[in-house]
């Protein structure tokens, strides 16, 4: 993603927040529906070896150049900011080897997860935990007294947007709806902020 | 300079000599030639050429060009003198003393080597410069000082050592010198300036010139002159920084020094500079050992294998001003590797060890090092391998953001952990 251009990438920041595509021309507005599910990559660096210093050569000011062509609006609107791990041949081989029943068995986890939500959403309008709006979050993703402490605690360790704060709570909803829990427990607003991961 | 009798320190340092700073900033000669008009042509204080006739200026470069035994061309003497010429002319008092006035309400200081303030260390160096601008206060030339360098893309490793080095030592009452470049110079006079320690910039700009502007908050502490720091440049005020003010400004870094202590660095690189200045100035270099396949300790290693002091521990330095003995604890022995100082070993760990309190946590926290920065996946397998039981990605990242909430894990950059190490590492 950091190949885009700025402008181009901002782009996306309206159809994210508002599920909808509008196109204006002299003869009126055009909306298309467009809810998606976004998923983009990037290089830690222009070279792309960061932070392993004995490949990446790339200075501090050429590293901080190539991640802002994400802007931080649109970095928020992300749910889940994930490092991921270059693979090994190894690891090629053992996973074509557990291949399709690992993916079989996660398929099922996903399914019995939409389902729950489906059910949770029945009459509201809405289908998924991602689908919530703030108000919605407030309401179907309620914390116990010890989850919002630890919010509390981790909010408080670095900057977390009211945007941010809404989406850790909607993927630590999904986390526990994968797991078959009924509320969200610490572990999962863990692991969602972990999720999150740092900018 | 007699009538300088008396007057407290303060004012001492804040008095300009107006036809010192004149011929410095307006004469368009480098230090160098200011050097010849007073070792060859005999100039006792630039207030002198001001009395002097043409002719005698003429006289004067003439004469320096005669006893620099050909080290000079005859054709740049003449134009030496036609500057030299051009500037006193335009140098009329009020004009010098407007130039001295403006450096004071800009809070900037200025010595040259007519000055008994000058530092009393660049005197000795091949090429010192002529003057000094500077902000806050000058290195003494009555106390220890260690120049405390590395590379600016250092790895935590790097960054690590920087603070216990400069930390310890400016607790002990060591200055320390560096660059106020990104990496191990920041982190260095940071950490000094955060044990209470006196921490001078010495930058390839004007004194009035922050850069990098990332050590802004660095860079005003030491010009407010906190525990006796500084801020000091060659360069004129207003001067923004050029590639080739920094092999220069490099000089001037190891020259203020009495060691030169290399952190982290690349085998090319402008630390490289540094320490063949210290060289040619016999300074003692000390370099911080690292890992052969790391590139960031390739420079270190090297200077080691050409024969400078291995720093395990801040106390090898100390020793080095105090006597052996100084630091607290007793010298790590030559050739006995058992008998290790067991603080080093420690320090190199990153600080004291600590016990959590839920096995799972420390388990976590033990596959964390201080420095190298690892992924998820190997601290779950060194999770497991602590605690001899399966742990699932899912619960290890749980741990892990527990860590970093009670301030002992951090993700310095995304998808990599390490222990959390942040100001104070060189307090123990
Ligand atoms: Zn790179």
């Amino acid at each position: 993603m950091p190949e885009f251009s700025r402008t181009t990438l901002d782009l996306l920041r309206q159809p994210l927040e508002e599920r909808e595509i509008r196109i204006t021309r002299n003869y009126g507005t055009y909306r298309f529906p467009a809810r998606f599910l976004l998923v983009g990559a990037g290089n830690p660096c222009p070279c792309g070896y960061y932070p392993d210093l004995n490949r990446c050569r790339c200075s501090e000011k050429e590293r901080r150049r190539y991640r802002q062509h994400l802007s931080g609006p649109l970095m928020d609107r992300m749910d889940m900011r994930i490092h991921v791990r270059v693979t090994g041949v190894e690891e090629m081989q053992a996973g074509a080897a557990a291949g399709p029943s690992r993916s079989e068995a996660v398929r099922k986890r996903v399914e019995a997860a939409a389902e729950r939500q489906l059910y949770r959403y029945r009459g509201a309008g809405i289908r998924f935990n991602a689908e919530l709006d703030a108000e919605g979050t407030e309401r179907w993703c309620r914390l116990n007294a010890e989850g919002e402490r630890c919010m509390r605690d981790l909010c408080g360790r670095s900057t977390v947007s009211a945007r941010g704060y809404h989406r850790i709570l909607r993927i630590a909803r999904t986390i526990a709806d994968l797991d078959g829990a009924e509320e969200i427990r610490t572990e999962d607003l863990m692991e969602a902020f972990r999720l999150r991961g740092t900018e | 300079m007699g009538d300088g009798m008396g007057v407290g320190m303060e004012d001492e340092r804040d008095r300009i000599d107006p036809y010192a700073l004149w011929l410095y900033a307006k004469a368009g000669m480098g230090s160098k030639w200011i050097r010849r008009l007073y070792s060859h042509g005999g100039l006792q204080t630039a207030g002198q050429l001001f009395d002097m006739t043409e002719k005698e200026c003429e006289d004067l470069c003439g004469a320096a060009y005669a006893e620099s035994a050909g080290e000079v061309g005859k054709g740049t003497a003449e134009k030496a003198a036609g500057r030299l010429k051009a500037a006193i002319r335009a140098g009329t008092a009020q004009r010098r003393e407007e130039a001295a006035e403006r450096l004071r309400r800009m809070g900037i200081r200025f010595v040259t080597m007519e000055d008994r303030l000058y530092p009393e260390r660049l005197r000795n160096i091949p090429d010192p410069p002529f003057g000094l601008y500077y902000r806050g206060c000058l290195p003494s030339d009555d106390r220890p000082s260690v120049a405390v360098i590395g590379a600016r893309g250092a790895t935590r490793y790097g960054i690590q050592q920087a603070r216990i080095f400069s930390g310890t030592l400016a607790a002990a009452g060591v200055q320390i010198v560096s660059g106020l470049a990104v990496g191990v110079d920041g982190a260095a006079e940071e950490e000094a300036l955060y044990c209470g320690g006196a921490s001078f910039g010495v930058l390839g700009c004007g004194v009035d010139v922050c850069y990098p502007e990332r050590n802004r908050r660095i860079y005003e502490r030491m010009c407010a002159g906190e525990h006796g720091s500084g801020v000091l440049s060659e360069f004129p005020p207003g001067e923004q920084p050029k590639r080739n003010y920094f092999p220069a400004r490099n000089r001037l870094i190891s020259g203020l020094a009495d060691i030169l202590l290399v952190c982290e660095a690349r085998a090319q690189s402008g630390t490289q500079i540094t320490a063949d200045h210290a060289l040619d100035q016999g300074r003692d270099i000390f370099a911080v050992p690292g890992r052969n396949i790391d590139a960031l300790s390739e420079g270190c290693n090297r200077l080691i294998r050409q024969g400078a002091g291995i720093a395990i521990c801040p106390q090898d330095l100390l020793g080095h001003f105090f006597g052996s003995g100084a630091g607290e604890e007793s010298q790590p022995e030559e050739g006995d590797p058992q008998k290790q100082d067991p603080e080093s070993g420690e320090a190199g760990n990153g600080g004291v060890e600590l016990r959590l309190a839920d096995p799972v946590q420390q388990a976590l926290f033990e596959s964390l090092d201080a420095a190298d920065l690892q992924e998820m996946d190997a601290l779950r397998e060194k999770m497991e391998e602590n605690l001899g039981r399966g742990v699932s990605i899912r619960e290890a990242g749980a741990v892990m953001s527990k860590l970093m909430l009670l301030g002992y894990a951090q993700e310095p950059c995304s998808g990599y952990y390490c222990r959390a190490i942040e100001k104070g590492a060189g307090k123990r």
